[in-house]
């Protein structure tokens, strides 16, 4: 069904009645046309009934004169003097007369049963359907219309579309529902706010959890070993765990800023620095950082980058999304049951460039709503990986789409970069 | 004792015959059609005709008291559209037990009334059709018939053209009375060796006068009979005012005068000619030939300008020198007096006059005949 704003919808509840206002207009035009014939018949009638006593009395006059001569012009004279279709004088019982207008009276002639019809051509009912009938009934009809239609697009937008549109901000925390909405409307501003709270608090607390473990466990990590140090008696022994310090703090502090970066990211725009560059060359700089977790969980990396592809990127956050990605899969293995496989393939499309992701894991649940944020099926992360890599990824003007991967069974997600950033 | 009974029977008697006599109430019916078109007209004309009934009771009132009489004169005017109303009036007068009744102008409204009005005597102020000079003693018209008019008109037209004139008629079908004079000018003129090119039936008043004249001028008739009232009259003649010889026009008692109204409308009739007969010549004229007549010309009381008030006045003054004469002492007997020699007395006094249509007025010429 096509999808149309409320304006359109308004306009086509103005329009329907339009329509029946149109049609009604039709149909008193010809019912007032029908009144004005009416009204002609009878009064034409009425006339006529009125008209044969006199023209009557005229043909009586020539009667008795017995001018038979001077009956005929007589007769015609009125007949031109009347507008009478047809005037005859016929003896015996009272005619039965046309569908015309007509009219009959007895002649006094004392005993004599003489009587004068007397006919005039009848204007059709068609003369009467006129255009001016139908503007009658329509004018006013529109005119109200168009004033109703003023008042109610006032009447609709101050009590409906407005509060509709405020009902975003409402959504959000920004603004109350307003006492002089309609009360279903507050109702709805009001459900939206407290859902609104309730989603902030638990948001706030998932954050504040999954950031605060990750960044606690990577504390722990460097605050053992710098206890390590300090209660390190024996200048050698310290001096090897002042090693293990220095490299846990080389481990864990960029950890600790990825999870901080990753946070900012995913509330704020993403800030870009594209230049055109080789594809391939970011891909395999992500993979490399990721090649001894890979090894260390006994994950076979299948890679396949194909020839050079050019393209306009930012290396460093195009990096940042592979990185996810195939660290996702990796950790996505440990439930698998076709081995332990993840492969990062590259490809040269018709519409740009496509990179490939996918591992022998369970797969995708719900592939729609691994993109929400704070959404994570790992029990250590904080579910703002995908939101970020995705934003990253429309930041290209490209696409992120979660699939199932037919090869090794497991989840599948492809990034394509359109062709127009190629070169 | 005898003769006491006797002084006292001759006291009473005499008594008797000194008690003033109470008059015999003559009642004379008056009834008129008005054109409803024409109310400016037709409420002059209505005025006139009752002022002049009105002037005519007051001067013939004291001959007539001591004649023990008085005049119970009743009017009823309607409308002349509806000339069965005649017819209505008639009854009602019969009924109501009127002496006499006098009729309208037009000869149909007339012999309506006169069917209306069965034994009660009636004259008519104007009607002329034949058929009003058939209707026997009991009724009679002050105007000559047309029969008579259409032969002098004939009569005339012939001195007026030459020998053999070739003459068209133009005759409004719906007028009875139009239609008899041009039957009754045709045998005229056929005696005459007037010769006729062809008719034209007319009908109503709103004529194609153009196409009309079309018609007439491919016929080149001398003279064109027009017996027609003014209005139709004027206008076919309005049609011809630009040809360079235009026919004569022959009228038929129908065009009116100068004083009583020829109706042109505004149309020009300037450079037409011809004539016309009526029944009447102008009133002044009537008036000085008759004693009534010539009071009220004496009186100057008021001013008489309809025709028809020569003919109420000489109605009246006829009416009471009958009942002075004969004393009759109801209406049967007042009507037989009328059959025997009153009526006669009354049939077209003025005989038949002679307009001339000269620069689009009409003027009195002569008078030819007298008598029906």
């Amino acid at each position: 069904m096509k999808q149309r704003s409320a304006k359109e919808y308004l306009l086509i509840s103005w329009l329907v009645p339009m329509l029946c206002t149109l049609v009604g207009s039709a149909v008193l035009a010809f019912g007032l046309s029908y009144l004005d014939y009416s009204n002609y018949r009878r009064s034409e009638l009425e006339r006529l009934a009125d008209l044969a006593p006199a023209v009557g009395r005229r043909i009586v006059a020539e009667l008795l004169l017995g001018e038979q001569g001077t009956l005929r012009p007589v007769v015609a004279q009125l007949k031109s003097e009347y507008a009478l279709q047809s005037l005859e004088i016929h003896s015996g019982a009272p005619r039965k007369l046309g569908a015309s207008i007509s009219a009959q009276w007895k002649l006094p002639l004392g005993n004599e049963e003489k009587f004068v019809a007397m006919e005039r051509e009848s204007r059709s009912y068609s003369s009467f359907v006129q255009f001016r009938h139908f503007l009658l009934a329509l004018l006013p009809s529109l005119l109200m219309a168009a004033v109703g239609f003023f008042l109610q697009r006032r009447f609709l937008r101050l009590h409906f579309i407005e509060p509709i549109e405020a009902l975003a901000e409402t959504s959000v925390g920004e603004r109350g529902a307003d006492s002089k909405w309609p009360t279903e409307i507050q109702s709805i501003a009001k459900k939206l706010a407290e859902a609104f709270s309730s989603r902030e608090q638990a948001v706030f607390g998932q954050v504040a959890r999954g950031i605060i473990h990750d960044i606690r466990t990577n504390l722990n990590s460097m605050g053992t070993a710098t206890q390590l140090v300090e209660t390190a008696k024996d200048a050698e022994i310290r001096e090897a765990r002042l090693e293990k310090l220095y490299s846990a703090c080389n481990r864990n502090i960029p950890k600790i800023k990825s999870i901080v970066d990753l946070s900012l990211d995913s509330s704020r725009e993403i800030s870009m620095k594209a230049e055109l560059g080789d594809i391939g060359e970011t891909v395999e700089q992500a993979l490399t950082t990721l090649s001894e977790m890979a090894v260390a969980k006994g994950v076979h990396l299948d890679i396949d980058l194909g020839g050079v592809l050019f393209a306009v990127h930012d290396p460093v956050q195009l990096e940042r999304v592979i990185v996810n990605l195939v660290k996702n899969g990796i950790e996505a293995t440990d439930d698998g049951v076709n081995g332990k496989q993840v492969r990062v393939a590259l490809k040269d499309i018709s519409s740009g460039v496509a990179i490939e992701v996918e591992d022998s894991g369970l797969g995708l649940a719900d592939p729609q709503s691994i993109f929400r944020p704070l959404k994570s099926s790992k029990t250590h992360g904080v579910g703002l990986g995908l939101f970020v890599s995705k934003k990253i990824v429309e930041a290209h003007n490209g696409t992120l789409e979660p699939g199932h991967s037919t090869l090794l069974g497991g989840a599948k997600f492809t990034v394509h970069l359109p062709q127009e950033e190629r070169r | 004792m005898i003769l006491l009974i006797l002084a006292l029977s001759t006291a009473s008697i005499a008594a008797v015959e000194k008690a003033p006599k109470q008059p015999i109430a003559v009642r004379v019916d008056f009834v008129e059609a008005l054109a409803p078109r024409d109310t400016t007209s037709s409420a002059r004309y209505q005025q006139s005709y009752e002022g002049t009934i009105a002037l005519g009771a007051e001067l013939l009132g004291k001959k007539l008291k001591a004649c023990g009489y008085s005049l119970d004169t009743r009017t009823s005017f309607y409308d002349a559209s509806d000339a069965l109303k005649a017819k209505e009036f008639g009854i009602k007068s019969a009924e109501e037990g009127a002496w006499l009744v006098v009729g309208p102008r037009r000869s149909n409204h007339y012999l309506l009334l006169v069917q209306g009005a069965g034994a009660i005597p009636t004259a008519s102020i104007m009607a002329s059709s034949d058929k009003v000079g058939d209707l026997g003693t009991r009724h009679t018209t002050l105007s000559p018939i047309n029969s008579k008019m259409a032969a002098i008109a004939a009569a005339e037209a012939n001195l007026r053209t030459h020998k053999g004139a070739r003459y068209v008629s133009v005759v409004s079908s719906d007028c009875s009375n139009c239609v008899d004079f041009a039957k009754a000018f045709d045998q005229s003129a056929a005696k005459l060796g007037l010769k006729k090119a062809g008719e034209l039936p007319i009908t109503g008043e709103a004529i194609q006068a153009k196409a009309l004249r079309d018609q007439v001028s491919d016929l080149r008739p001398d003279f064109v009979l027009l017996p027609n009232y003014s209005k139709v009259s004027s206008a076919v003649m309005a049609a011809f005012n630009e040809d360079s010889h235009p026919p004569l026009f022959v009228g038929g008692d129908g065009w009116g005068d100068s004083q009583y109204g020829f109706v042109q409308n505004g149309l020009d009739v300037q450079k037409v000619n011809g004539f016309t007969v009526r029944g009447f010549p102008p009133v002044d004229k009537g008036l000085s030939q008759f004693n009534l007549g010539r009071e009220v010309l004496r009186s100057k009381r008021k001013a008489l300008s309809f025709t028809p008030d020569l003919s109420i006045l000489k109605i009246m003054e006829e009416t009471v020198a009958e009942l002075c004469a004969v004393r009759p002492k109801d209406r049967t007997a007042f009507l037989s007096a009328f059959e025997k020699q009153y009526a006669k007395r009354l049939e077209a006094p003025w005989g038949v006059s002679v307009f001339d249509l000269k620069r689009g007025e009409i003027h009195f010429d002569k008078t030819v005949g007298k008598g029906k």
